[in-house]
């Protein structure tokens, strides 16, 4: 006869186990015996997620809430997550679950309502809430009355909410002590102007558009971490004044649409307006898009920047945007590549035509005169460096007077059985070690 | 798309730390089996930590709730994680193979000795694994794999399990992977 070890533990570690697994199935163990009843109620963090748009669906979830957070109230709850599709007639549930976070002091709120038809309109108490510290909100109307008392709120997550410049500035100067804002898929303002000195990074995904073909200019100078996503379908920015920022990630959604001209256009502005940063890195998609723009010859603005971190593939639609990134770097000292091997998808919709051409007859203008450490990580078998990429580190090897060292790291690869992988691993290899260097001191490792 | 954050490896050139690779313990398990690690080791162990503190390291740490053959693999597990230049990756990699080989009733001697012992990392990983032996899983799937019995009615369960309706949506795979 076997014994029931998993029972006979304390129930603060079976609390840690089921803290693993998802809302449902942590619930479903109520019926395993009794000794499992309660014992999921003493999760610290609660998320629900309902997918499904299908009513009957959502009314089993919403139900489901409402039981759980009556045998929980009481408990040390540090966060509450729901996540469903929303409609109007959900709204008081809303409400009930809105004051029981009130109610329970629950630090961590995300009010997740994905809706393609109704906003929730976030209920007038939640804006003086002085245990929130972390807040995440989408598809809900914020629209305060009076002042917002968000006292302790580090971070604050916005997606899909109608803003206006008043909405702003009630929200910054109610929080003294926010860290790090996101806006996502939100509207309106024509200005973002953030003087708040706690906020430390800002992160701008999809800003919807409206058919208005002016920018959103942003002004933030305490901030020191920015991040910005640009969208075919999104406002442009324009970064007025980040006097104090010291790094950036520049990112383009271009799944979908990826020849947009209007993304191609809007992609220059940042690299103008972030000349001075410190630190760079570089999103895949939007080092397509540099890409494509230097094919087309249009040439970055040359950068103070030290460090540049590029996510790129093998191929034709990433080295010429880090080759111009390169150049247009002088002082860079450390330049770290993140491969993801080939593309696979919309191979045909966008013409790359001249990149060929265009690696054909390039090179570096001037040498690299402090770049010191260069590191290529990638994680797959199919991620090796390319020909293409080999010419690229064959060039940055030439010119990197004081380089340090070139660090390939394969990760599994280079553990990998396949015979095909490794005999293709060993001449990469020889062909970087055979490459001259130009410094003394360069070494080539591989990982 | 996923981002890879590696962190460099720490390089500890401080005294103290020098001084506690070289020096040695020896923890005595449940059974009378003694085992020798150097300090730096040992104290991954938040609980030996406090008693080489306490200074009640002078000659054997005596571990009475824990088995030779737990402490064997605990010891494997602490080495590991003291080892230097050891990348985050390379022992990220080894927490994985620790774990993934170990059977159901090993999994509970070294997740009550972890517990114990107040060993974070390899408490979370033993944690995870048992909770993936529940991931998808329906109640019979779980009852019989963990030797749980129902002490409720077929009546009450069939009264819980339409209370808790929206938990059962979706949830067939018994598959033991």
């Amino acid at each position: 006869m076997s014994i029931d070890r998993l029972s006979a533990l304390p129930d603060s570690l079976l609390i840690r186990i089921l803290s693993f697994l998802d809302m449902k199935e942590s619930g479903m163990t109520c019926v395993l015996s009794k000794r499992w009843q309660f014992l999921w109620t003493g999760l610290p963090r609660l998320k629900f997620y309902e997918g499904s748009s299908q009513t009957d669906k959502i009314r089993k979830m919403v139900a489901w809430v409402h039981r759980t957070l009556v045998i929980c109230s009481g408990h040390n709850l540090e966060m509450i997550k729901i996540d469903f599709v929303y409609d109007k007639c959900f709204a008081s549930d809303v409400n009930v679950w809105v004051d029981f976070t009130l109610k329970n002091k629950v630090k961590d709120v995300a009010s997740l309502l994905n809706s393609r038809k109704d906003l929730y309109p976030l209920p007038q108490m939640m804006y003086s809430n002085s245990s929130l510290t972390r807040l995440s909100v989408e598809g809900c109307i914020i629209s305060p009355k009076r002042t917002v008392e968000w006292g302790s709120l580090t971070t604050l997550y916005l997606d899909k909410v109608v803003l206006n410049e008043h909405v702003v500035e009630k929200i910054l100067s109610g929080c003294p002590v926010l860290y790090y804002l996101e806006f996502n898929a939100c509207t309106g303002l024509s200005s973002l102007k953030i003087d708040c000195q706690s906020l430390h990074e800002l992160k701008i995904g999809y800003w919807k558009d409206e058919n208005c073909e002016t920018s959103l200019e942003i002004s933030a100078p305490y901030i020191h971490t920015l991040q910005i996503s640009l969208h075919p379908r999104g406002r442009r920015l324009r970064l007025t004044n980040v006097s104090s920022l010291v790094r950036a990630n520049i990112d383009c959604e271009v799944d979908f649409d990826p020849g947009s001209v209007k993304l191609i256009s809007c992609t220059k502005e940042p690299f103008n307006d972030l000349q001075h940063v410190k630190e760079l890195e570089v999103g895949y998609g939007c080092l397509e898009v540099l890409s494509m723009l230097v094919v087309k010859g249009w040439r970055l603005p040359y950068s103070r920047r030290r460090r540049l971190t590029v996510h790129a593939s093998n191929d034709e639609h990433s080295i010429p945007g880090i080759l111009c990134l390169l150049e247009y770097s002088p002082y860079l000292e450390t330049m770290v590549i993140l491969l993801y091997g080939f593309r696979e998808y919309y191979e045909d919709c966008v013409d790359i035509s001249p990149a060929a051409s265009y690696l054909k007859k390039v090179d570096l203008q001037r040498d690299l005169l402090h770049l010191k450490t260069v590191n290529i990580t990638s994680s797959q078998d199919s991620d090796l460096p390319s020909e293409l990429l080999l010419t690229l580190l064959q060039l940055v090897l030439k010119r990197a007077r004081v380089l340090e060292k070139m660090v390939i790291d394969t990760g599994k690869f280079a553990t990998s059985s396949s015979a095909n992988v490794a005999s293709n691993y060993i001449r990469i290899a020889r062909m970087l070690l055979s490459y001259p260097r130009s410094s003394p001191k360069a070494v080539v490792l591989f990982h | 798309m996923a981002r890879k954050n590696r962190n460099p490896v720490g390089k500890n050139v401080d005294p103290e730390a020098q001084k506690k690779k070289t020096r040695t313990l020896t923890l005595k398990s449940s059974d009378g089996q003694e085992f020798s690690i150097s300090e730096s080791a040992a104290v991954l162990s938040i609980a030996i930590e406090n008693m080489v503190e306490d200074d009640c390291a002078g000659g054997v740490i005596p571990l009475p709730l824990v088995d030779g053959g737990t402490l064997a693999r605990v010891i494997t597990y602490l080495n590991k994680h003291a080892e230097d230049g050891a990348s985050d990756e390379e022992k990220r990699k080894f927490d994985e193979e620790f774990v993934s080989g170990m059977e159901m009733g090993v999994l509970f001697d070294v997740v009550l000795a972890a517990n114990y012992l107040d060993i974070r990392g390899l408490l979370r990983e033993v944690r995870r694994r048992i909770a993936d032996r529940m991931k998808n899983k329906s109640v019979e799937w779980v009852r019989k794999t963990f030797h749980i019995e129902s002490d409720f009615t077929p009546e009450e369960e069939e009264q819980m399990k339409k209370e808790f309706a929206w938990a059962w949506e979706g949830v067939d795979s018994d598959v033991d992977d």
